[in-house]
């Protein structure tokens, strides 16, 4: 593999775990907001939806 | 009463639970000795490659055996509400960490100086300069002691234990490893003035978590 | 019991900040790709191979930065005057992060060693306590998986944290120590530090500057998970116990 590949793959498996980590924290995130207790609840608040 | 008094007290008693129970002398010795030969089953025994790394698999096989030996000193907490006991007793939690720390560092040092009679026998090793190794020894001894009863009693409520004890506590006592290995190399070597910055490191280590050990039992035994 | 749950808005950062550092972050590593794989010059010694150092740092410092702001929420959690679980959940974030981050730093440093010591791993000091670290953190995170009372993991997994803390020192001098006075062949001396300056500079700053901006958003994230499953779990456990009364009464009516 030349060294080119090596930069390649270094780069590419970065941009690879972030991302993963990133959307894995957003849908676990979406997850539990949908277990919240219902509108009725005076405490409860709608989070307006997270925004990446 | 004073805080060595109180430890005297529990130390007492974990050592006579031991006299009588013969944990560390009839399961967890021959678990070292049976470990030293499965090192030998794994390397090649002819070749001085097992006298070489002698200090590392005695070590190795120290800190294993110490997991089995932290198990079981807060396995005999966990029965008839002892640790209730240990809580509402009136001792200072610095005692009772201290008293059972120097049961433990005890029962871990007859252990190792049979394993060591072990690796001279099964290793063929020649001891070389006996003072910075036996002084390695105790400070390594110390240091495990301190950090195994630390992570024992964290761990002690939890029905995971066993397997979380060692994963959390063999990453931090790395440097006792590392120290214990490299002054008994040295010593091994007769070149003493090599061991004993190791062994500084390993003193260093023991007095940290014996520091530690003292101020957070007490918390750590409310929760457990 | 609502007094000490957390509301379901507990955050770090509000909306409007939040978004702007996302943005940020998105466009310091979009700069970061373009100066560190093109603009930058290949080293003099270790040719393009060298670029890994502009996602291999970064991530490092993160891996660092991470661990401390666990150990610093730790302490600030043990802490009677400042205690608050909100820092109890930004230590339990930041530590995953933590992981994340420094495994990324070893997967980097193995695929950077390879072209230029040979070998996928080296017993390189500072990889070794990296190495460390990450079981630190591993082992931190499988505490507070353990099932039990917030206050409870709180200060358990507050005081593994600051043990943790005050190891690290010592396994990084001890394992320096080791390695610089068993010098091995040669090839195992060649640090991965290469000559830094002009453009070359900028990659790796840059590299930081994305990287922690991208950390302080993903925490905001995590910490807001953290603080719905805490109020999730927080309520289950409420649930369980009114359970429990109502079914005793029910027995003994």
């Amino acid at each position: 593999m030349s060294d080119a590949g090596f930069v390649v793959a270094g780069w590419v498996i970065t941009a690879a775990v972030l991302v993963g980590y990133w959307l894995s924290v957003l849908l676990r995130l979406r997850r539990a907001e949908r277990t919240v207790p219902p509108a009725g609840d005076p405490t409860a608040d709608p989070t307006g939806g997270p925004t990446p | 009463m004073s805080i060595w008094r109180e430890a005297g007290i529990v130390a007492g008693k974990d050592l006579r639970i031991e006299r009588r129970a013969r944990v560390v002398s009839q399961q967890i010795l021959p678990f070292g000795v049976i470990v030293l030969l499965l090192f030998a089953f794994a390397l090649d025994p002819d070749r001085g490659v097992l006298r070489r790394v002698a200090p590392g698999l005695f070590w190795v096989t120290v800190l294993l055996s110490a997991l089995l030996a932290i198990s079981r000193s807060f396995g005999i907490e966990s029965e008839n509400a002892a640790r209730d006991g240990l809580r509402l007793s009136g001792l200072d939690p610095s005692s009772v960490f201290l008293g059972k720390a120097l049961a433990l560092a005890v029962e871990l040092a007859v252990f190792e100086v049979l394993l060591t009679a072990g690796i001279v026998v099964l290793f063929d090793v020649h001891l070389g300069a006996v003072v910075p190794l036996a002084l390695a020894a105790v400070a390594a001894t110390v240091g495990l002691a301190a950090a195994g009863t630390l992570y024992g009693v964290l761990a002690a409520g939890i029905r995971a234990r066993e397997t979380l004890v060692p994963v959390l506590m063999l990453p931090v006592v790395a440097p006792v490893l590392l120290g214990a290995t490299r002054a008994w190399e040295a010593s091994i070597d007769g070149a003493t003035s090599d061991a004993w910055p190791w062994v500084g490191l390993l003193g260093v280590f023991a007095v940290l978590f014996v520091g530690i050990g003292m101020l957070a039992f007490g918390p750590l035994l409310e929760e457990s | 019991m609502s007094a000490t749950t957390p509301s379901t808005t507990e955050r770090l950062l509000n909306p409007w900040v939040r978004r702007v550092f996302g943005a940020a972050a998105l466009a310091s590593l979009v700069a970061l790709v373009v100066v560190g794989l093109f603009v930058a010059p290949p080293d003099a010694v270790q040719g393009d191979a060298q670029r890994i150092m502009y996602v291999h740092v970064p991530a490092a410092w993160i891996a660092y930065v991470a661990f401390g702001v666990t150990s610093i929420t730790s302490l600030l959690y043990l802490w009677p005057r400042t205690r608050s679980l909100v820092w109890d959940r930004i230590a339990g974030a930041s530590a995953e992060l933590g992981v994340v981050f420094t495994g990324l730093t070893l997967v980097l440093g193995s695929i950077w060693g390879r072209p230029v010591w040979g070998v996928w791993w080296a017993w390189d000091a500072r990889l070794v306590t990296t190495a460390v670290l990450f079981f630190l953190y591993v082992g931190y995170l499988a505490l507070r998986r353990v099932p039990a009372a917030t206050d409870v993991r709180a200060k358990r997994s507050a005081i593994a944290a600051l043990i943790a803390f005050v190891d690290v020192p010592i396994v990084h001098f001890s394992v320096t120590w080791w390695r610089t006075l068993h010098q091995q062949g040669t090839v195992f001396n060649e640090k991965l530090d290469a000559e830094i300056h002009g453009t070359m500079a900028l990659a790796l700053w840059l590299g930081v500057l994305a990287f922690t901006v991208l950390y302080v958003y993903l925490l905001d994230l995590r910490y807001r998970l953290e603080a719905l499953d805490e109020d999730r779990e927080t309520r289950e456990l409420d649930a369980a116990i009114a359970d429990r009364v109502r079914g005793a009464v029910g027995v003994t009516s």
